[in-house]
C-alpha cells in the first residue's frame, strides 16, 4: 500500500506491506525488511537485520508520536483512502463550529459567503490535495460567521477554514 | 506497636510509608482528594478516606479533616510523609491533642527549627558553625564596616525581608560597601517596603550537603552519613547522592558531630536532616534543619542498609533506636534522580496528564519509588514528582553507570518527563568528576550539547512504526467492538490474542 507521511515536517512516500512476520517497505530508495513483535498495545519490537529496536507509538488524534532510541518523533499519515473518507475536523465551541483543514492543500474554490446560511453536509470550499479535489463540508446547519481562507491560498493541516455558528430561530 | 497508621500524604511517599507498614503488619489508612480517587496510594492502602476537593488547602492541608479521618478509622498514629503538614507544628499538636501519635518530632522541635532566627540562636549555643555575620539588621555604615571587616570580604548584603534572590548584593571590598549598602536598602525598600539589611560572609562555590540524623525518646542519637544535594534548579534538588564525592571520613565525623549538636539543641526525636553549606576549603555552615523524612532518604537507606521509615515508626512507638553509631557503616554509593512530569526544554514547566505507557527499570541495584501507574492521570494540583529512581553500586562510577542503564529502560509516554535531562547530566564530565557547586545546572545549560538528531534509519523506522500502529488500530477497532462485553478478561490474554490475530 502507498502512504504519504509527514515526519517531523518532511513529507515522504512510503510503499508498505505487512508480511507474515513483519513489514516490507520502501521509503524513497531505501528498502526495509523487518520482523515485528507486538510487545503490548502501542509497543513494537522491530528486528532489523540483527538489530533489535523497541519503539512506542502513541496516537494523538490523527497524529502519531513515535519514541525510538531516546527520540520522540511526530508522524502524520496522509493516505489517500483516509483523506477521501475523512470529513472535516470540527470542534464545537458553544454553538459555533470551527472547520479545519484535514490536510495540507490548496483552496480551489469558495462555495459560499460570510453571513450565508448553510445546511449540514453542504460544501463550503473545494480543496485540492494530493492531486484530488475534495469538498470541505459543514458538519452542522447554521450561518457562516467567518471564512478564513481565500481562493488560491495554500493551507496547512489543521488550518482554520471557516466558522459556522448555529442559528436559533424564535418559535 | 501501632495497629493502624493513617498516612497524611499522597503520591510516592504515601506508597513508601504503606510499604513499610505492610512489612510491619500494620494496617494502613490512605486519605485522598477529589483528584486522587484511584491514585496508587489509595489502591495500596487497606482503607481510604476522602478528605476534600483537589486543591491541597482544601484537602491534604486541612488538619481537622485528617484528624477526623484518623479518629474515624481508629488509627493510632499518623505518618505525615514530607511536604503538606509534615513540618506544621500545629498539626503535630493536633495529633497529640487527639491522642494520636505523630510519627515525627515534637511540635516544640518543629516550631523551634521552623524559625530561622530562633533555630540559629538555639544551635549557636551548642557551637554549631554558622555563616559568619549578623542576623539582626545593621543600621549604621560604621557598624557595617566593622562587622564586614570581622567576617572578612567578600560579604553578602541581604535584605531582612528578602527572598527570591531580591535584595542581595555581593561586596568584594570595603571601598564598595557604602554604595552597596545604599543600593541594597533602596532595593529592599522598593521590593519589600522594609530597608533593613544584614551582613553574611559570602560562601563561594558552595555545596549543599546534609546529614541524616535519628534520635529516640531514650536519649540515643546517631547520624547516618551525608547526602550530596548540590545539584538544584530553582532551589529544588534534582539529583542527590550518598556519599558526597567531597566528604571523607574526617569531614563526615565533624559534620556528624555538629548535626548531633543540633539534635540536642532542638531536643529532637525521630528522623531529621541537618542541612549545611560546605565551601571550597571544606568549612561547613549550618543552614537549617528539616524536621521530617526527606524526599531523598532512599539513598541513605541503600548505603546504610537501614529502613528509615520502619525506624521512624518504631521510635514513634517508644522503642529504642535499633542501631548505635558504631553500627552505621556506609557501603557503596547511591544516586537518586527525581523523575518529574515536566519539560526540561521549556524551563522545567510542569507537564501533567495521562500516562499512556509506563515501563519501569529493574535489575541489580535499582529501586524505583513510584507513585503512579500506566493509565494514571498526573493531577495538575500537586508537585509533579512521579517517581524517585535510585541506583546503588559498590562505587560512585558504577552507580552512575547503573543509573544511566536504568534511565534507558525507563519509558514514560503521554506526558513529558525529565528522563532525558538526567541522561545528559549524568553524561556530563564535571558531574562524573564530582566537581560541581550550586550553579551546576545554570552552567551546564550554557555548555550543554543538544542531543543528536535522529538518524535517517531511525526516522524511517519511526515512519514505519506509525503506519504499523495505524494499520493495527483500524483492526483493533474491530477487535474492541467484538470484545467490549468481556472487558474483565485479562489484558495479557487480550494482547496475546490480538497478537495472534495479527499474524
Amino acid at each position: 500500500m502507498q502512504y504519504k507521511v509527514v515526519i517531523d515536517g518532511e513529507t515522504v512516500e512510503v510503499a508498505f506491506e505487512r508480511t507474515a512476520t513483519g513489514i516490507a517497505a520502501k521509503i524513497g530508495d531505501r528498502t526495509y525488511s523487518l520482523d515485528v513483535s507486538a510487545v503490548k498495545p502501542g509497543v513494537y519490537l522491530l528486528n532489523w537485520g540483527t538489530r533489535s529496536i523497541e519503539v512506542a507509538v502513541l496516537s494523538i488524534g490523527d497524529m502519531f508520536s513515535v519514541s525510538i532510541e531516546g527520540h520522540r518523533i511526530p508522524v502524520e499519515i496522509l493516505d489517500g483512502r483516509r483523506m477521501l473518507q475523512r470529513t472535516i475536523r470540527s470542534s464545537d465551541r458553544g454553538g459555533a463550529s470551527e472547520m479545519r483543514s484535514p490536510m495540507p492543500g490548496k483552496i480551489i474554490r469558495i462555495l459560499t459567503t460570510e453571513g450565508a446560511e448553510v445546511a449540514a453536509g453542504q460544501g463550503i470550499v473545494v480543496m485540492e490535495a494530493m492531486k484530488m479535489q475534495n469538498e470541505i463540508k459543514s458538519s452542522m446547519a447554521g450561518r457562516i460567521q467567518k471564512i478564513a481562507v481565500a481562493e488560491g491560498e495554500t493551507v496547512q493541516s489543521g488550518a482554520l477554514i471557516a466558522i459556522v455558528e448555529s442559528v436559533i430561530r424564535p418559535d | 506497636m501501632f495497629k493502624k497508621i493513617l498516612i497524611a500524604n499522597r503520591g510516592e511517599i504515601a506508597v513508601r510509608v504503606i510499604r513499610a507498614c505492610v512489612e510491619m503488619k500494620i494496617a494502613t489508612v490512605a486519605v485522598y482528594s477529589e483528584a486522587d480517587r484511584g491514585a496508587l496510594h489509595v489502591r495500596m492502602a487497606d482503607e481510604a478516606v476522602y478528605i476534600g476537593p483537589a486543591p491541597s488547602r482544601e484537602s491534604y492541608l486541612v488538619i481537622d479533616s485528617i484528624i477526623r479521618a484518623a479518629v474515624g478509622t481508629s488509627a493510632d498514629a499518623i505518618h505525615p510523609g514530607y511536604g503538606f503538614l509534615a513540618e506544621n507544628s500545629q498539626f503535630a499538636q493536633a495529633c497529640r491533642d487527639a491522642n494520636l501519635t505523630f510519627i515525627g518530632p515534637s511540635p516544640e522541635a518543629i516550631a523551634l527549627m521552623g524559625s530561622k532566627v530562633e533555630s540559629r540562636r538555639a544551635v549557636s549555643r551548642f557551637g554549631v558553625p554558622m555563616v559568619p555575620g549578623t542576623v539582626d539588621p545593621v543600621e549604621h555604615d560604621d557598624k557595617a564596616k566593622s562587622i564586614a571587616a570581622s567576617v572578612g570580604y567578600p560579604i553578602m548584603l541581604k535584605a531582612s525581608a528578602g527572598g527570591g534572590g531580591k535584595g542581595l548584593r555581593l561586596v568584594h571590598s570595603e571601598s564598595e560597601l557604602s554604595d552597596a549598602l545604599r543600593n541594597t536598602r533602596a532595593e529592599a525598600m522598593a521590593a519589600f517596603g522594609d530597608n533593613a539589611v544584614y551582613i553574611e560572609k559570602f560562601v563561594d562555590k558552595p555545596r549543599h550537603i546534609e546529614i541524616q540524623v535519628f534520635a529516640d525518646h531514650h536519649g540515643n542519637a546517631v547520624y547516618l552519613g551525608e547526602r550530596e544535594c548540590t545539584i538544584q534548579r530553582r532551589h529544588q534538588k534534582v539529583v542527590e547522592e550518598c556519599p558526597s564525592p567531597v566528604v571523607d571520613s574526617e569531614l563526615r565525623l565533624r559534620m556528624g558531630k555538629s548535626a548531633l549538636d543540633v539534635v540536642r539543641a532542638a531536643k529532637y526525636t525521630n528522623a531529621g536532616t541537618v542541612e549545611f553549606l560546605v565551601d571550597r576549603n571544606r568549612a561547613f555552615y549550618f543552614l537549617e534543619m528539616n524536621t521530617r523524612l526527606q524526599v531523598e532518604h532512599a539513598i541513605t537507606e541503600m548505603v546504610t542498609g537501614f529502613d528509615l521509615v520502619k525506624e521512624q515508626i518504631r521510635v514513634a512507638a517508644g522503642e529504642k533506636l535499633g542501631f548505635s553509631q558504631d553500627d552505621v557503616a556506609m557501603q557503596g554509593a547511591a544516586i537518586e534522580c527525581r523523575i518529574y512530569a515536566e519539560d526540561p526544554d521549556n524551563n522545567f514547566f510542569p507537564s501533567p496528564g495521562t500516562i499512556r505507557m509506563l515501563q519501569t527499570p529493574a535489575g541489580p541495584g535499582i529501586r524505583d519509588d513510584s507513585g503512579v501507574y500506566e493509565g494514571w492521570t498526573v493531577p495538575i494540583d500537586y508537585d509533579p514528582l512521579i517517581s524517585k529512581l535510585v541506583a546503588w553500586a559498590p562505587t560512585r562510577n558504577e552507580a552512575i553507570d547503573r543509573m544511566q542503564r536504568a534511565l534507558r529502560e525507563y519509558r514514560v509516554e503521554g506526558i513529558k518527563t525529565n528522563l532525558h535531562f538526567f541522561m545528559e547530566v549524568l553524561n556530563d564530565p564535571e558531574f562524573r568528576n564530582g566537581e560541581f557547586d550550586t550553579s551546576f545546572i545554570e552552567k551546564w545549560r550554557a555548555r550543554r550539547i543538544p542531543a543528536a538528531a535522529p538518524s535517517q534509519a531511525e526516522r524511517d523506522l519511526a515512519t514505519l512504526s506509525a503506519i504499523l500502529a495505524d494499520f493495527d488500530r483500524s483492526r483493533s477497532a474491530v477487535d474492541r467492538a467484538s470484545t467490549a462485553d468481556v472487558s474483565s478478561e485479562s489484558a495479557w490474554k487480550r494482547t496475546g490474542r490480538q497478537r495472534s490475530l495479527r499474524r
